[in-house]
């Protein structure tokens, strides 16, 4: 009688909890290749840095899984079982860089595709890599991977209220430094093209705000303010920024009209607010603010009073990026004052919320521009590293970071 | 039509000019046959117009004054700082301009931390202020985490890194 209850019981307090058993099947569609360098007085470092940077780009785009062994031309034998194609390339450093690469379909001894590279500047070798892999990607037909293309523009602190601007590939292997001297802060793409970038100078008293054309040297003021100013999103048609400004010393988010110059409050908290990025289609903010006495990520309508908090844990979450209604954001999560925090990066989307990292400290999470990828910068054990994680395949990949501390960062 | 023979005679154009595809490293979506672009090269440079020592030496403020600190987080002013606010009053009262700059420790965010230094410049100025200091003459910066006085990994060296500083503006 008693193992009957029991039983009943158990069949009661389980019901609700997994009524249905769902039976996944993982099919791998990844494509295997083997990649082949053919290149011709290469140095090794080179040579071994761009096989890395095809086999890293390859990686990270999900779809293909990789032979690793660096198979030049003088090798007599390719392991080939069970791979379905091969990536064959000749990298040349003569007048700037070029490479030819083709892929191979071992089956039917098909050209897939073909073509031939090149870019002036030599430092930019890495440039050709991501943009070859990227149009392999599109030759087979997969999602596309267009972001390993794209600049990332960041700024690092290089001594006491000194810092640089500098411009970079997603793998940080080419990296140029825009603007030095000074402190120069918080660079921020201002159109989808990457041809300027938004950041605040130091150079006078009052901070401000500064519109780049990277390409022509042009510069524009848009804005200053006492204490501080930061950009921190741009509206979609690029009419529009948020900009953190305090112009009575208490930083509130604000929208600013590029064209007219107009401005409208957003946030009137009277502690901090800052990090505004737009959300649900541009009616709304995701925010950081304070009102509980500790960092935390809260949601207002551009046009509205009602204020929503976000997230419902973490000790101290202080930066968020936003990709149409999904939000990632850094996370304290150790009680730990000073450097034994832990921060780990989250994605809250229509499906719940889930971690994207699991240890060290993880901060600066951006989205890419289709909101497939993060981006964030890993500390661990003394050293640093950008890493990014594929949302779609749950590849990760990390690049590690020498020297000076990132202050900002976005791409 | 128009636009058709201008695109043709572009790419006829483009194409003679060098048959193999350039790279545009700046997010080129559906092409790589376009015109190498300039990389963005770029390098301006800005000084500071305004002096920016710290002539002391002790404590990051100069001119007499001497810097207010705050505990992990937070932005107002403890008891214990009561001495340094009169003392920096009476200094401040016969200035025509003074600039507060607000300071962070290493621990957050680049922007939180940014405004958690001007929370802290701002609280010090409406200590002034209270004190009989002229809000006219006082201007506030923060820097966030960009100006440490110390770099070990302590947490007595975190502590002088969270605070306000005082200069005279020339």
């Amino acid at each position: 009688m008693r193992f009957l209850i029991m039983f009943i019981l158990s069949v009661h307090l389980f019901a609700d909890f997994d009524t249905t058993i769902r039976i996944e099947k993982d099919v791998d569609k990844r494509s295997k290749v083997v990649v082949l360098d053919e290149s011709v007085g290469i140095a090794p470092h080179i040579s071994g840095k761009f096989f890395d940077l095809l086999i890293k780009d390859l990686k990270i785009s999900g779809n293909f899984i990789s032979d690793k062994i660096h198979y030049s031309s003088s090798d007599t034998t390719l392991e080939l079982n069970n791979k379905e194609y091969i990536i064959k390339y000749r990298l040349s450093l003569s007048s700037g860089a070029s490479l030819n690469l083709s892929l191979l379909k071992i089956s039917s001894k098909e050209i897939v595709f073909s073509k031939e590279y090149n870019i002036p500047s030599f430092n930019k070798y890495p440039f050709l890599a991501h943009q070859a892999v990227s149009d392999i990607n599109d030759a087979l037909h997969y999602q596309p991977i267009s972001w390993i293309n794209r600049y990332i523009i960041f700024s690092r602190y290089s001594g006491s209220k000194q810092s640089q601007i500098v411009l970079a590939d997603y793998s940080m292997t080419y990296q140029k430094v825009l603007i030095s001297g000074g402190l120069n802060l918080f660079p921020k793409w201002a159109d989808k093209n990457q041809r300027n970038i938004y950041y605040t100078s130091y150079s006078t008293l009052r901070p401000t705000l500064y519109k780049l054309n990277i390409y022509s040297g042009s510069r524009k003021v848009i804005a200053s303010s006492e204490g501080m100013i930061v950009c921190s999103d741009v509206s979609r048609d690029e009419s529009k920024i948020l900009v953190t400004m305090a112009p009575n010393g208490q930083a509130d988010i604000y929208e600013l009209d590029t064209l007219s110059g107009l401005k409208k409050r957003i946030t009137t908290f009277s502690g901090i607010d800052v990090n505004g990025n737009y959300s649900d289609n541009e009616s709304s903010i995701v925010y950081v603010s304070n009102p509980l006495g500790y960092a935390n990520i809260y949601k207002k309508p551009i046009n509205g009073s009602g204020v929503s908090q976000i997230v419902f844990h973490g000790r101290n979450n202080n930066s968020c990026d936003t990709s149409g209604n999904n939000i990632v954001y850094s996370s304290r999560e150790s009680s730990a004052k000073y450097s034994k925090n832990r921060f780990n990066i989250y994605l809250a989307s229509s499906s719940g919320t889930r971690p994207l990292t699991t240890t060290g400290t993880n901060q600066f999470p951006k989205f890419s521009p289709n909101g497939k990828v993060v981006l964030y910068v890993k500390s661990r054990g003394g050293s640093s590293s950008i890493g990014y994680i594929n949302l779609v395949s749950k590849k990760t990949l990390t690049f590690p970071l020498y020297g000076k501390k990132i202050q900002s960062i976005d791409w | 039509m128009r636009l058709t023979i201008l695109t043709i005679v572009l790419i006829l154009s483009l194409s003679s000019c060098d048959k193999k595809s350039k790279v545009s490293p700046s997010n080129v979506r559906n092409s790589t046959e376009t015109v190498t672009i300039n990389d963005g090269g770029v390098t301006g440079s800005s000084s500071a117009s305004y002096n920016n020592n710290h002539d002391n030496g002790v404590d990051g403020s100069s001119s007499g004054f001497k810097s207010i600190y705050f505990e992990f987080g937070r932005y107002d002013i403890s008891p214990d700082m009561d001495k340094r606010m009169n003392n920096n009053s009476f200094i401040a009262k016969n200035k025509s301009k003074i600039k507060l700059e607000g300071n962070c420790d290493e621990f957050g965010t680049d922007e939180y931390n940014f405004a958690l230094g001007l929370k802290r410049a701002n609280a010090v100025k409406n200590s002034l202020v209270s004190k009989g200091v002229n809000p006219e003459t006082i201007v506030l910066r923060s820097l966030g985490e960009s100006s440490p006085l110390c770099q070990n990994t302590t947490d007595e060296c975190y502590a002088k890194n969270r605070r306000v500083d005082f200069h005279i503006v020339k």
